[in-house]
């Protein structure tokens, strides 16, 4: 896969399939939130770098 | 013996006649045992894969984003195989006092074969349950540690902080990655100049600016001479200046290099261990009750580093000598200026200062489970970089310290009377051990943000 955003994309996309909920691998309420919390605020960060590598490849 | 003490012993005997009755002895072994049925809750080998999925990404992503990136997913996946581990072997001591439980309570139950109660044996039911419940406690404090990881990093994506609050993802990338990087200390805390709230309300008031402003600010971003500027520039945007202060601000840090701005507009480096000066001068305490308006002052230049620059441009001791002696005088009215700052005063000074409530709360830690939760606020706030004052003390309080970052479990705390940041085991809060590290073994009081408002 030549676009980087591209391939950024499909690596988020992977994980996220992967990790979203953590379910009860977690245990606790408390621990879910947080780690519900951290997954989401990376997924976003992953999107603003393929923005921003889109960009850059004139998408 | 009066009739009523006759009474009272009658009801008394009644009562351990019931409770010794083989019958309600067995039910109420039997309620314990069914109460610690359920092992600590958590799945290690679904854990396990989940840490696995965040390493691949961890390799997948080295070659496409910058290193901040990769390393945020590797310490994740640290944090679930840790949490994987805890999990399994408290599972595995639960399963083993379980066992040890039944046994002593058939013990207790029972002589010989026949059912009857042998009250010499409860010892050893009590003395499992006990076990167990240390367990399950042990599984309370394991989830408040991983928990405060996660959050931890989360604060770390910073980038997308600074798009929710409106900046373009182009720049919020760049002001994302610029650090503070002092000299001597490390770069294993996260350290931006913007942390990911400042960047969230860097992009709300720059949409909140009037048209003029708007392009004033614009300009002088066009104008800076590096990205490392235009990040203090949102910082000193963030903590409240007026357009005209920015510009002045501006035009002193134009074309300056990286380590005069981080010499000059922030105090100490989150980055790490060590000691903490600017300009060859030790920033700590130099005066028997200046700890926490030490604090204060870095707290404050935290926040604002047009704050900051007016300690360091000139005289950089002689100012921060008579900083010390106005903000302990201002937040020592009612109290004794010997006993140093009172939490409430230190609580004040921060609200007034920073732009955020500030409350102190008294933490008792000889509870193990209050402290493990407070414990968590505290990370939480630093993660969101916010640096939290802890009073510390031994039978009293004693002495300020100023938790200013964590990672993987460990709090970086500043300690004003050595003026070093140094590295603190999230145990020795929760064990009362802090002393090697802080002077004073226990955690007494703490003045926290109030990031809700």
């Amino acid at each position: 896969m030549n676009d980087p955003a591209e391939a950024l994309r499909a690596i988020r996309a992977t994980w996220d399939r992967a990790t979203r909920g953590c379910g009860e691998a977690c245990g606790m309420d408390v621990v879910e939130r947080a780690y519900a919390e951290m997954q989401a605020a990376w997924f976003d960060e992953l999107g603003v770098h393929i923005a921003v590598l889109g960009r850059a490849d004139g998408e | 013996m009066a009739s009523s003490d006759y009474h009272q012993v009658t009801t008394l005997v009644q009562r351990l006649g019931r409770l010794l009755n083989p019958v309600t002895l067995v039910e109420l072994i039997r309620e314990v045992i069914a109460a610690v049925t359920d092992p600590p809750p958590g799945d290690p080998a679904a854990l396990e894969a989940l840490a696995q999925a965040y390493r691949t990404a961890a390799q997948d992503l080295r070659p496409l984003t910058p290193a901040r990136v990769p390393t945020a997913f590797t310490e994740a996946a640290a944090a679930l195989d840790d949490l994987a581990e805890t999990v399994r072997e408290q599972r595995r001591r639960h399963t083993e006092l379980r066992l040890a439980l039944r046994a002593a309570a058939h013990d207790a139950t029972h002589v010989g074969a026949a059912p009857l109660p042998d009250p010499t044996a409860l010892d050893d039911v009590v003395r499992r349950v006990n076990e167990l419940v240390a367990v399950y406690t042990a599984s309370l404090d394991a989830a408040d540690r991983v928990a405060s990881r996660f959050t931890d990093l989360a604060g770390r994506a910073r980038a997308a902080a600074g798009v929710d609050g409106g900046l373009p993802p182009a720049e919020a990338v760049v002001l994302a990655a610029q650090m503070v990087t002092v000299p001597g200390i490390g770069d294993g805390y996260d350290d931006g100049i913007l942390s990911a709230a400042q960047l969230r309300l860097a992009g709300w008031r720059r949409a909140g600016l009037s048209p003029a402003d708007h392009a004033a600010f614009i300009r002088l971003l066009g104008d800076a001479g590096s990205d490392a500027e235009r990040a203090w520039l949102h910082k000193a945007l963030v903590a409240g200046h007026p357009m005209a202060e920015l510009i002045e601000f501006a035009g002193t840090i134009r074309d300056r290099d990286t380590g005069w701005l981080d010499a000059h507009l922030s105090l100490i480096d989150r980055g790490g261990t060590g000691n903490q000066s600017r300009l060859a001068h030790d920033v700590r305490q130099y005066e028997d009750t200046t700890c926490g308006t030490t604090c204060l002052i870095i707290t404050r230049a935290e926040a604002d580093p047009l704050y900051a620059l007016s300690l360091t441009a000139g005289d950089f001791p002689a100012r921060f000598a008579a900083e010390r002696a106005r903000v302990h005088d201002e937040t020592n009215v009612l109290w004794p200026e010997a006993l140093g700052t009172s939490p409430q005063g230190m609580a004040r000074y921060l609200s007034a200062n920073t732009g955020i409530r500030h409350d102190w709360h008294l933490v008792d830690d000889t509870e193990a489970r209050r402290i493990s939760s407070v414990l968590r606020e505290i990370v939480a706030a630093a993660d969101h970089g916010h640096p939290v004052p802890v009073l510390v003390g031994g039978p009293v309080p004693r002495h300020y310290v100023l938790v200013v970052g964590h990672s993987a479990g460990d709090v970086l705390v500043y300690e004003p009377t050595s003026g070093d940041t140094v590295r603190v085991p999230g145990a020795d809060f929760l064990a009362g051990t802090l002393q090697p590290r802080t002077g004073f073994p226990h955690i007494q009081a703490v003045v926290l943000p109030d990031t809700a408002h």
